[in-house]
């Protein structure tokens, strides 16, 4: 397995991978972020960043999942190297390091998420309290979708043999993902790519008429988190047997 | 030569995956455009500007970017395989010929994408919306400002394909690029942005003309991006070198 790692370490070289899945994490969570100009919004702050980021990762996720899986999957695809390297190399330690891999790049971009969260407050002076463990079960809920997408793409990836198609996928479910996070809570459990937003534990309601923004927190929804890691459990395999086919 | 080479372009693209990719995005813009303005219509009270607020505020705003760079990326990865990139720079062809002939080709799907992002929208306000009439001119306007948006978009997807090798870096890019020039345009900053352009140009988010009095700045900037972003691919085609 240290010698998959290596070899997948040395495919990455020059690629900056991590530094990429960095700088998604970290845009993405400070256009989320909450720029307040009233006292209303500083006290608000973290609930703002909490709906904006679980929305702003169901939008982007799914395309950047869709980019690290096919990225991750690009030198087997070209020259069709992955006969070569099935002669080389069990086919259990190449996923093996390429699942790995893409975990890791998983937890870089929550990181970068969770450091938003710390620093957003302190930059823009919110008044309201920082409970850790909601950004802590945000991190986590983020890192068990994307794992489960990423799952998802690179089995895709694999079976297609192509960019363009995980990308597309990916795409189309960002784009989705925002017709179903304004959708009734029970059309949204059917779009399991979709899972930030009712996982955020956070609700967002806005009155027309008085234009008043006001956020209610909720149960930290465990059961919906099982759901999602039972589906990236899925994906897992689905993403193993698509390595596992692959013919010498 | 310029012709030959958009031939090839174009011919690359037939039966090219990305013509799903072109169908299907702006069907699911659609049917979620349509459905917000169903569910919303008493606030949605002005007919077909409404409706196309709807239709193109997910659309210009996030996706339009990448799905011109997945365009570009599948035209620079025949060039990144197997030493397509030496191949091209052997041949008696002018490199620059290769990036204009791509930017066409590029350019043409966009116009044949922006075609159907209309239809779609005539469809759905006259079948399942119950609009009558025809859209008003100033939208077939805001289409064509958001082509002339799509110019720098174009242009530096091609560029960022060019330089980089990967298939899915540059389309990921463009998607980053969106949700920024979401922020900047919050602030009035969207014009110095090349993937905040088409949102600007296409008005998709306000429902008054954010460019009244401001087009003659906005075409300038358009414009200037992309001549910029083509001297930049020139100077860089005209320096490569072949690698052995």
């Amino acid at each position: 397995m240290r010698a998959a790692m290596l070899a997948e370490r040395i495919k990455a070289a020059r690629r900056h991978d991590l530094l990429l899945a960095a700088l998604t994490g970290l845009l993405t969570a400070l256009c989320a972020a909450v720029r307040p100009e009233e006292d209303w919004q500083r006290a608000v702050g973290y609930s703002a960043l909490t709906v904006n980021l679980s929305l702003m990762n169901a939008v982007v996720m799914p395309l950047a999942m869709a980019a690290l899986a096919s990225r991750l999957w690009d030198m087997e695809t070209r020259g069709s190297g992955c006969r070569l390297l099935f002669t080389l190399q069990s086919w259990e330690s190449l996923f093996g390091a390429k699942a790995l891999r893409g975990l890791v790049q998983n937890v870089v971009i929550c990181l970068a998420e969770g450091a938003v969260f710390l620093l957003a407050g302190r930059m823009w002076g919110y008044t309201q309290a920082l409970e850790i463990p909601r950004v802590l079960w945000l991190m986590l809920c983020t890192f068990v979708v994307n794992a489960m997408r990423f799952f998802a793409l690179l089995a895709l990836s694999v079976r297609s043999g192509t960019q363009v198609l995980p990308l597309a996928v990916g795409l189309a479910c960002s784009l989705l993902s925002v017709f179903t996070a304004f959708m009734p809570e029970r059309l949204t459990l059917l779009t399991p790519w979709a899972y930030d937003v009712p996982l955020s534990a956070m609700r967002m309601h806005y009155d027309r008429e008085t234009r008043i923004t006001a956020y209610e927190p909720l149960a930290f929804p465990a059961g919906l988190l099982a759901a999602a890691v039972v589906c990236g459990v899925l994906g897992y395999v689905l993403a193993r047997r698509a390595v596992r086919d692959q013919e010498v | 030569m310029l012709m030959r080479c958009i031939r090839a372009e174009m011919r690359k693209l037939r039966g090219a995956g990305i013509w799903w990719v072109f169908a299907l995005l702006p069907v699911i813009s659609a049917a979620y455009g349509t459905f917000n303005f169903m569910q919303n219509r008493e606030i949605l009270t002005n007919g077909w500007y409404s409706l196309f607020t709807q239709h193109t505020l997910f659309y210009a705003l996030f996706f339009f970017s990448p799905m011109v760079g997945v365009y570009a990326a599948y035209l620079w990865r025949m060039e990144h395989m197997g030493g397509g990139m030496n191949m091209l720079m052997t041949m008696p062809v002018y490199p620059f010929c290769f990036f204009a002939a791509k930017g066409a080709a590029v350019l043409a799907v966009t116009l044949l994408t922006q075609g159907w992002v209309f239809a779609l929208y005539m469809l759905c306000g006259r079948t399942l919306c119950g609009l009558t009439g025809w859209p008003p001119l100033q939208i077939a306007l805001y289409m064509l400002r958001g082509l002339l948006g799509a110019l720098p978009v174009v242009a530096l997807q091609l560029l960022l394909s060019m330089v980089i090798r990967s298939f899915a870096v540059p389309v990921l890019i463009a998607l980053v690029g969106g949700v920024v020039g979401m922020a900047l345009v919050a602030q009035d900053a969207g014009i110095w942005w090349p993937y905040a352009l088409v949102l600007l140009g296409m008005n998709a988010n306000r429902a008054q003309d954010q460019l009244s009095g401001g087009l003659g700045v906005y075409v300038l900037v358009c414009l200037g991006f992309t001549a910029l972003l083509c001297l930049l691919a020139q100077a860089l085609l005209t320096r490569r070198d072949v690698r052995a």
